[in-house]
């Protein structure tokens, strides 16, 4: 079996010795103008430990001291080299699109927890509208104290209706906040991915793409952007691989 | 601010599962990972998440046939 760490933009690199899963050493299979990242392994199923995750990340780290590298998802094990370039070749204007695509380019992962959540501020996070004219509403759904239905059902309409408001306000929130942020770093990013937990505790997570000789710029519009929205709590990690900019899909239908 | 990269930390650990587990290239369509001891199956894109014998009742059309068959009480 070989553990398949990441994708990097030669046909070669100098092993790596004994720092992969299972202290195995790194070594390429090259497929044209790059090469997939390897080390030998005994099983097919790999336990994702913090250790090991750490190890999958560290070995990338390694790679793109040097190289461009796409990493793939922690997990990837592979039969045998021939399978790995069977997958390699048929994956490979896509994998070349990306690598290009991505060169130079690293992803910092932000958090950002909103202080004043529940509270309304106009102008900021406007509490979003009802997106269904008033006449659409069903007759049994809207509040009123007077004529309210009351039962079970109602009762499940009502919070199934206050769910989607949620839904709709958080999406909101999510546009507005990046909005804001692109307004602060855009000379900086290159591309952004924000995700709206359906948690709303868990923050809003945004993947920023920059530039790996930008990330001191960042830093400091990252610090701007803090100090001018002070309600919001803000972390950031990275520099990491660029794990959520990667457009690579898999071809396993036409390969089965 | 300084951008964190401590490898020991909490938050960074999070930040990685966060992307290691549910992004990054995906080769082919099915992988296995185990978490706590039990087998995990990506399924395409998706970040799974079946039980490793589950995944592979469905995936195997032999084997789904069979458990069709069982479900109707054939």
């Amino acid at each position: 079996m070989l553990y398949v760490y990441g994708i990097v933009d030669s046909h070669g690199f100098e092993t790596i010795c004994g720092e992969g899963h299972e202290a195995g050493d790194i070594v390429s299979v090259s497929c044209g103008a790059f090469a997939a990242a390897v080390s030998v392994y005994s099983v097919r199923t790999i336990e994702a430990t913090p250790q090991n995750v750490w190890c999958h990340e560290r070995i990338l780290e390694r790679l793109m001291l040097d190289h461009t590298v796409l990493p793939l998802r922690f997990g990837t094990i592979c039969p045998d080299a021939d399978a790995l370039r069977e997958f390699l070749v048929h994956s490979t204007n896509e994998l070349l699109n990306d690598l290009g695509r991505l060169r130079g380019k690293v992803e910092l992962a932000l958090r950002i927890m909103d202080d004043n959540r529940g509270v309304e501020l106009p102008g900021v996070f406007p509490r979003a509208p009802n997106r269904q004219p008033s006449n659409a509403v069903p007759r049994n759904l809207k509040a009123s104290n007077d004529d309210e239905p009351s039962g079970r059902g109602a009762a499940y309409l009502r919070a199934r209706l206050q769910h989607h408001h949620g839904e709709l306000a958080r999406q909101d929130s999510g546009k507005r906040l990046g909005q804001m942020l692109r307004q602060h770093l855009d000379t900086v990013l290159q591309d952004v991915v924000c995700t709206t937990p359906a948690d709303a505790s868990a923050g809003y997570r945004v993947s920023c793409l920059v530039e790996r000789d930008r990330v001191p710029a960042f830093a400091d519009a990252l610090e701007r952007f803090r100090g001018d929205h002070p309600r919001f709590a803000v972390t950031c990690t990275g520099p990491w691989p660029p794990y959520s900019f990667v457009a690579a899909e898999p071809l396993c239908e036409e390969l089965s | 601010m300084v951008v964190r990269t401590g490898h020991d930390d909490e938050l960074a650990l999070a930040d990685l599962l966060d992307r290691a587990l549910n992004k990054g290239v995906v080769l082919w369509g099915e992988a296995t990972i185990s978490l706590a001891g039990i087998e995990l199956v990506y399924v395409g894109l998706k970040v799974l998440v079946a039980s490793y014998g589950t995944a592979q009742r469905f995936l195997d059309p032999a084997r789904r046939g069979a458990a069709l068959i069982e479900n109707k009480g054939v």
